[in-house]
Formats: C-alpha cells, sequence, structure tokens
C-alpha cells in the first residue's frame, strides 16, 4: 500500500507539488521561528544567568525573593547563614562556585544631579568567572569603585570617570546612611526596564551603604543549566534538615528572578503557539484539499477497491499514506532550507536587537535536530489526523443531508431601562473654607514644632521585624526650618539632617559636602525624615474638609490634605483635628495611588510658653506601618524650649563644619 | 445451497424528483457452477442485479441471501469481509490501478488475506499465468492493450479463489479476437475449476456459450432460461411476476 500510495504521489505531479511547497512554507516558517523562539531562549537565560550575575540557583531566607525588596533587614542571610550555604552547596555535584550577592536601591548623586539607582554588590573574582561562561558580551566586574549604566550616568550629568559619587539609602537599622565611592566604569544589565537604574558595587561597599554583614542571597554557579532544577531540590532538601524552614532555594527561571525571562518566554511561547496553529492549519486544510480532490479524482478507483472487499477505513488510509509522504516530502524540504539560512545567516553575521536586552546581539537561531524531529513529528501527527477524518468521510462516499442551521442566539428584544433621579439633598452643614482651615492647621503646626523657635529633645525608639533599634536627636527650629543632629548610639554621632525652605540635606562625619534628600528620600524609615522635624501641613498642603467625625471619643474634624508643592513628604494625609483644641490627633499617610502608608497618633503632653501663653506641645507620637503594624516607631518628644538658634544653624554651607 | 438468492428484490433510486425502479421484485438464485449471463436492453437493470449480488449496494426491499446468510444482517466489516472472499469482480473498463503493475493489480485484492508477500506474489503469478500474461506482468496497464488488460482484470478476479465471479459487460471494450479469447478463458475456468460466473452482457458471442441467460426487461425478470451448453441446474425461485422459460 506504501508503495501504491508514493506511486499515486506522481498521478497529478503539480497538485503533489503544490502542496509540498505549500506544506514545506509553513513548515520552514515554524522551524525557523522555532529556532529565533530557542535563540532569544538562550539568550534571555544568559542575561538572567550570567549578565545579571544570577547564576544557576539562589538561596535567599524564607520568602526572601519576594520581601526583600520591602524588608531587606529582616529576610537577608547573616554570616552564619551564608557559611553553612556555601558549605551545604560544596558538598553536592555540579557545583561549581558559589558567592554572596546583596541588593538594594538608594539615590545616587553626583554634583547637583541626582536619581534613583537599584543596585547589586557582588564579589569582583565571582563575578569574572561567572562571566566566561556568558555567550554575551561581558561587563567588567566593579573594582575599587562603582559600575553605573550609561544612562544612568546621563541622568547624573554624565560624571567623569574616577570622579566621587555619593550613594545615599536606608540602612538595615532603617536609618540614614551616605557613602561616596568612584565612578570606575560603566556596564549593562541587560534589561531596558532597569538600565537607566543598574548600579554594580562591590559587595563590601555595598555593605557599608546599607550598614549590614548580611546579604541578600547566595548565588551559585553549576556546569550546566539543565542541572538547576535537580540541584535546587537536593539542596533545598539538604538545608531543610540542618535548618527547618529557613531557606528558600530558587533557580534562574524563578519568576522574581528571572522575570524578564519568564515574562518574554511566556509571550514568545504564546505567539508561537499562535503561529504553530495558523501555519497547521493552513497545512492541514491544504492537505485536507489535496486529498478531497484526490477522493474526487479516484472514485472510480475508490468503486475497485471497495468492489475488492477493500474497508473504507483500507481505502482512507491509502489516501492518509499519501498525506503522510507529501508531509514528509514537505519537512525534508523545509528542513533542508531552514538548516542552510541558520548557516547563512551565522555566516553574515546578522545582528538583532532582542526585546528588553540593551546592546545588539548576534543572531545565532538555534534549531537542535530534536527540536526540528519533534516539531516534525507533532505536523505529520496533526496532518495525518486531519487527512485521517477528511479521507474517512470522503471516501464513505455518504452524502448526508446538511442539517438546517439552527441559530445559536436569537436576539432578545432590548429592555428599556428606566432611571430614576433621586435629587439627594442632604441637610446643609457648615463647611469652613480654606482659609478657616489653613488656620486650623497653623495651630496644629505650632505645636508640633512647624512654626516659630524651639529646641527638644527627640528619641525615636523603631520595632522591626529585623531588630529594635533608638536613636536621639538634637533638634532645632526656627520659623520652618529645623535641624536634626544625632546624639546616639555613639557610632551615628555627628549626622545631621537639615530641613530648609522645602528641602532636605543629609551630611555625616567623612562625606565631602552634605547630601541633598529627595521627596521620596525623606520616606525612608519608620518614622520618615521628614517626620522628625518642622511639620508645616498649613504651607505644603491644600485642605479640604470631609465632615465631622469622632475619633476614640473625641470631637474631630476631618480633613484631607492634598501636597501642594513637589517637596512635601507625602501626596496626601488624612488628617484628624481635635474640634476643640484645633490639635492634631491622627494622621493617615497616603500613597499617590490614595493607599494608606503609615498611621501616626500624637499626645500633646508638653507645655511651651508661646507669647507669655503656656501652649500645648506634642510629646508622643507614634507613627505605624499601615500594612505591617508590627512595624512602628515612637517619637518622644523632651526638654521642649522656646529658643533663638541662630540662623547659620540651619545654612547647608556650614552644615558640614557643625 | 444457492450461492446466491433473490427473494422479492426491489431497488429504487431517486433522481432529483423522480423515483426509477430499477429491479422490481426479482426473484433469482445462482448455483454453485453456474454460467449464467444476464442480459436485456440498456436500463433494464442488469448492472444493478450484479451490484446487488456483489453486496455492492443494498436492495430497497426484498431479501439478498448469500450461502444462505441474508446480506441485511451483515455490518459492513462482515461485507467487506464477503466481498473478499466470496467474489471476483470483472468490470467493463476493466479498471485496473493504473500506477501498479499487471503483477500488482492481481495481488491487490490478496492484501486483504493474512497471507505472505512471498504468497501473494506466488498467487498472483499463477493467477497470471492462467489467463496467459505471465511475460506481461511488470507492464502497467496503459503498456498492455485492451484484451490484456481484461485479462489482467480476470488474473485479479480470480486470485482470491472466490466462489463467484460476476462480470459486467466484460467483453463489451474488447474486439472480436479478444473477446472469443476472453469467452473461452472464462469458460474454461468454469469448466474446469468450477468457478461460478455471473455476468451482465448482450454480446452474442458471449451469450453462445453461456448454460443460462437471465433475461432482464424494465427491472423485472422476463426469463430465466437453460441454453445448449447448460451445465448447471436451471432451478428459479418462483415469481409471481417473472416468466420463466
Amino acid at each position: 500500500m506504501w508503495s501504491m500510495a508514493f506511486r499515486n504521489l506522481y498521478r497529478d505531479r503539480r497538485r503533489t507539488l503544490a502542496t509540498i511547497i505549500a506544506v514545506s512554507a509553513g513548515l520552514f516558517a515554524v522551524l525557523m521561528f522555532l529556532g529565533y523562539i530557542r535563540f532569544v531562549e538562550s539568550s534571555l537565560a544568559s542575561v538572567v544567568i550570567y549578565r545579571d550575575a544570577n547564576a544557576h540557583v539562589q538561596v535567599y531566607r524564607k520568602d526572601g525573593p519576594e520581601q526583600l525588596a520591602a524588608s531587606p533587614a529582616q529576610y537577608s542571610l547573616d554570616s552564619a547563614e551564608q557559611a553553612l550555604i556555601h558549605r551545604t552547596a560544596a558538598e553536592l555535584t555540579h557545583f561549581v562556585r558559589a558567592s554572596n550577592q546583596l541588593m538594594g536601591v538608594g539615590m545616587a548623586q553626583a554634583d547637583s544631579e541626582s536619581a534613583v539607582f537599584l543596585a547589586r554588590g557582588v564579589d569582583p573574582e565571582f563575578e569574572t568567572a561567572l562571566q566566561q561562561h556568558s555567550p554575551l558580551a561581558a561587563s567588567p566586574p566593579p573594582r575599587n569603585g562603582l559600575l553605573l549604566t550609561t544612562q544612568l550616568q546621563d541622568l547624573l550629568g554624565r560624571p567623569d570617570k574616577g570622579s566621587y559619587l555619593q550613594l545615599f539609602g536606608a540602612s538595615y537599622a532603617n536609618r540614614m546612611n551616605a557613602i561616596e565611592a568612584p565612578l570606575t566604569g560603566d556596564f549593562s544589565t541587560g534589561i531596558e526596564a532597569i538600565e537607566d537604574k543598574g548600579l554594580k558595587a562591590p559587595l563590601d561597599l555595598l555593605q557599608s551603604l546599607y550598614d549590614t554583614d548580611a546579604v541578600s542571597r547566595v548565588v551559585i554557579q553549576l556546569d550546566d543549566r539543565v542541572h538547576s532544577g535537580a540541584f535546587r531540590n537536593q539542596l533545598a532538601a539538604a538545608l531543610e534538615r540542618q535548618q527547618p524552614g529557613r531557606f528558600e532555594v530558587t533557580t534562574w527561571d524563578h519568576p522574581q528572578i528571572g522575570q524578564l525571562y519568564t515574562s518574554f518566554m511566556g509571550f514568545f511561547t504564546m505567539v508561537f503557539a499562535f503561529t504553530g496553529i495558523v501555519v497547521f492549519t493552513i497545512a492541514l486544510t491544504t492537505i485536507q484539499h489535496t486529498v478531497a480532490m484526490n477522493v474526487a479524482d479516484r472514485t472510480r478507483e475508490i468503486g475497485i477497491l471497495r468492489s475488492l472487499g477493500f474497508s473504507r477505513g483500507r481505502i482512507a488510509g491509502l489516501f492518509v499514506r499519501e498525506s503522510l509522504l507529501t508531509t514528509l516530502a514537505a519537512a525534508l524540504v523545509a528542513t533542508a532550507l531552514a538548516y542552510t539560512v541558520i548557516a547563512a545567516l551565522a555566516l553574515i553575521g546578522v545582528q538583532t536587537q532582542l526585546p528588553r536586552i540593551a546592546e545588539p546581539t548576534a543572531l545565532t537561531l538555534q534549531l537542535p535536530p530534536t527540536w526540528a524531529i519533534g516539531a516534525i513529528a507533532c505536523a505529520c501527527a496533526g496532518i495525518t489526523l486531519g487527512a485521517l477524518l477528511t479521507a474517512r468521510k470522503r471516501v464513505g462516499g455518504e452524502v448526508r443531508p446538511g442539517r438546517r442551521g439552527v441559530p445559536l442566539t436569537r436576539m432578545l428584544a432590548s429592555a428599556a431601562c428606566l432611571l430614576l433621579a433621586l435629587p439627594l439633598t442632604a441637610p446643609a452643614e457648615e463647611v469652613p473654607d480654606e482659609e478657616t482651615m489653613r488656620n486650623w492647621l497653623k495651630q496644629a503646626d505650632l505645636a508640633r514644632g512647624g512654626w516659630g523657635s524651639y529646641m527638644w529633645k527627640l528619641s525615636i525608639h523603631t520595632e522591626d521585624p529585623a531588630g529594635a533599634t533608638d536613636t536621639d536627636y538634637d533638634i532645632a527650629v526656627r520659623n520652618g526650618r529645623a535641624l536634626a543632629m544625632t546624639t546616639a548610639p555613639r557610632r551615628y554621632r555627628g549626622e545631621k539632617i537639615l530641613i530648609a525652605s522645602r528641602a532636605m540635606w543629609y551630611a555625616k562625619p567623612g562625606l565631602r559636602k552634605p547630601i541633598s534628600i529627595s521627596p521620596q528620600q525623606r520616606l525612608v524609615g519608620e518614622a520618615a525624615n521628614g517626620d522628625i522635624a518642622a511639620t508645616q501641613y498649613a504651607r505644603d498642603y491644600t485642605p479640604e474638609y470631609l465632615g465631622p467625625v469622632e475619633l476614640d471619643g473625641i470631637p474631630c474634624h476631618k480633613l484631607k490634605l492634598t501636597a501642594a508643592t513637589d517637596s512635601a513628604t507625602y501626596e496626601a494625609i488624612i488628617y484628624y483635628l481635635d474640634r476643640r483644641s484645633r490639635l492634631g490627633v491622627r494622621a493617615e499617610f497616603l500613597t499617590a495611588s490614595g493607599m494608606p502608608l503609615k498611621v501616626a497618633h500624637f499626645e500633646y503632653g508638653n507645655r511651651v510658653q508661646i507669647n507669655g501663653e503656656a501652649r500645648l506641645f506634642v510629646s508622643r507620637m507614634k507613627i505605624v506601618n499601615a500594612n505591617f503594624p508590627e512595624r512602628y516607631s515612637l517619637l518622644q518628644y523632651d526638654q521642649v524650649i522656646p529658643a533663638d538658634p541662630p540662623e547659620s544653624l540651619f545654612s547647608v554651607d556650614t552644615l558640614m563644619t557643625l | 445451497m444457492n450461492l446466491v438468492e433473490f427473494e422479492s428484490v426491489t431497488k429504487r433510486y431517486r433522481l432529483g424528483e423522480v423515483e426509477v425502479t430499477a429491479l422490481d421484485a426479482v426473484n433469482f438464485a445462482v448455483r454453485r457452477g453456474d454460467f449464467v449471463a444476464i442480459t436485456g436492453p440498456s436500463g433494464s437493470g442488469k448492472t444493478t442485479m450484479l451490484n446487488l449480488i456483489g453486496c455492492l449496494d443494498s436492495p430497497s426491499s426484498g431479501e439478498i441471501r448469500v450461502s444462505g446468510r441474508p446480506v441485511s444482517s451483515l455490518d459492513d466489516h462482515a461485507l467487506d469481509q464477503l466481498r473478499s472472499r466470496t467474489y471476483g469482480i470483472i468490470f467493463q473498463n476493466f479498471n485496473l490501478v493504473p500506477v501498479l503493475t499487471a503483477l500488482e493489480n492481481v495481488m491487490l485484492p490478496l492484501h486483504l488475506h493474512k497471507i505472505s508477500q512471498e504468497e501473494r506474489r506466488m498467487r498472483a503469478c499463477a493467477a497470471l499465468a492462467a489467463v496467459g500474461l505471465t511475460r506481461f506482468a511488470d507492464f502497467r496497464p496503459d503498456q498492455l492493450s485492451g484484451g490484456q488488460r481484461q485479462r489482467v482484470a480476470v488474473a485479479r478476479a480470480l486470485v482470491t479463489e472466490p466462489k463467484l465471479i460476476l462480470a459486467d459487460e466484460p467483453t463489451a471494450s474488447l474486439d472480436t479476437p479478444s473477446a472469443l479469447s476472453l469467452v473461452e478463458l472464462m469458460k474454461e475456468l468454469n469448466t474446469e475449476r468450477r468457478v461460478t460466473f455471473v455476468f451482465s452482457t448482450h454480446d452474442q458471442r458471449l451469450l453462445q456459450h453461456v448454460s443460462r441467460v437471465v433475461e432482464l426487461r424494465d427491472g423485472k425478470l422476463s426469463a430465466d432460461r437453460p441454453t445448449a451448453g447448460d451445465k448447471a441446474d436451471t432451478s428459479v425461485l418462483p415469481s409471481k411476476d417473472s416468466e420463466v422459460a
């Protein structure tokens, strides 16, 4: 029967040729696309594994991949854990090397320009060794300084190589901190989305910024990425035996790590599936039409075979064999053409720009024979099935009366919707005008040191799952400007925060000059830097009256304050003012999207003499994280006295010399 | 036992809005060893009757029995089996598969029999030898004359050693020498191997050699008579509409 099927292909050579051309064109497209996807997959994997220095396997604290960005201190690995991971991983097969890494965010500053950075602290030696296996161009490791992406350098005004940059960030103790380091070179993250934020630093340098010896993770290089999954399982089991529930072991294609890879491969797989289905449908339709035409042309022969006792299935099998042979011929043509084109592209050295990969990459389509055979086998199987169904139906020769089309849906008569306008006239309530509200706010600000001149001592106790911290400040305030000088702990003594004319500056011994703090950076810590001193809501926000409410039995005015300037610490605040005292009782700090960020409660146990009048002054302020109530800061205001600090105290020019 | 029996078999076709009765309540039987010619004018129902005998079509009413088994009780698979084991069929236009050689055409029905390829080849060669075409085994149909093609068709019909060979106007496309040669071959097979032949024809060259003639007229059996060379039984099932000679 095979011989007969093969010979039948020669009966109508044009038809057979046309079918082969159509099917081979489709299969060629599929094979080329498959090769391209494999190339993209390989390139993206290289970016994730090598360029982005994720290596093959990563070990985090439990839930680290998800929580590190929000709570770096809580989800980092301490020295003992790092040692345990290194020791355990080294005992497993396929292990090549391991290294510690620290990730963090902050602001980089060069002269007057500043920009957000996403930093990775790496071991330069490990980075060098890892990059040797990358098919992509390797970037130099950070040695004795910082590597910045060219886009980040542009944002910073293209600082000269060798010039010192200031990095500013929140330490693991939720304190502001800054370091200076020279710019030694540039690199590419390989990921377009973060290319303008990329910063690479030696691990110890980044650890000094975040004031920690912890690391975000330990990364492990293997001898081949195919072992990643098995190694992960073995390592996870070994670590679980030693410290149950402590660690999370991931591979490079984990959604949180290989986000670029998983998102793009998901997209490409979908596109490939869609393209494959379209091509397959076209090929199948072509084959089915060919089968139908062949059957129509050979009804007499089918009759002969039926008269000889051949069943419908056997006769259909003949046509299926013909389809399969046609498909195989087309597959041969398509495969030969595909490999020729792949070789030609490699020879020419075509470069391509891969999605979200910064620099052009040499286009090397990857079509392993097993993949090509697999794709062809799938196509053959599908086409054979389609041809079988068509052939069986056609060979049967039964013309059944077509079913009368029954409409699947019937249009329903449109229904009229009656809208009743209900003019709701709520009983009118007296709404204070803006000036009145601003006066209320100014009174409330006064009781928190926002206006006038004072000095006091501030103690901040912060509770965080990573640990508790205590810091003391001396605060001086003069007409809306404030200076906070750290007095304890001893190692932070000398740090200063200056708030002057809506600008904020940070200085500490060792820095060459003060660092300007952006509005976003003022949010650092549970007690935001902007909360430490000099709150002037009357000046920085526009009030809106939301109505009277009762809060813990206290009748209050509820106001919504919307940031009126870019320098305001928060985008919006829901502020509750005591109706009688006009003092702020509670403040809900909101994000730009209106989500609660923190909630502050105020107590007024201090009294100060202002213009000969004893006035209440804030004594305690508790700021609680709205999403993690176990994280809070308690601000204690003591020794509040009216004072007349000198103007020079509030000048950025003299900040370093104080 | 009769090889094939028709009991009041009627076959109607619908041609557009018109219903045509191709066979009308025909009673008929074929016994082993018969050499029967079905004759009649064009459109009298000869081919329809052959198709019904060969189970290539089903009656509109009445019953057909093959070796005593009602055909209506057989499913598709059983019918395929029946056709492959019981019948050999010869067509007016030879109907050989054009892409196969004479030998392969003859081997074709043997694909339905569970025998080795070698045995298929041997049996096909023997069949070709029986029709005198051994040296044309590797010829394709388009390389053979009309007579040779029909002999290949006979060989193909013979190769499964069927109980009954049906032939639809087997000599219509042949010249006189070829036709006579074919008739002699068929007669010889009937005589020597006791192969039963039922064929439709109005070829007098063939009718002179048959042992029994069944005549159809407007779908009805108008005559069923033995001829001079009759060697078979001439029993005919009684029919109220048929004229029995």
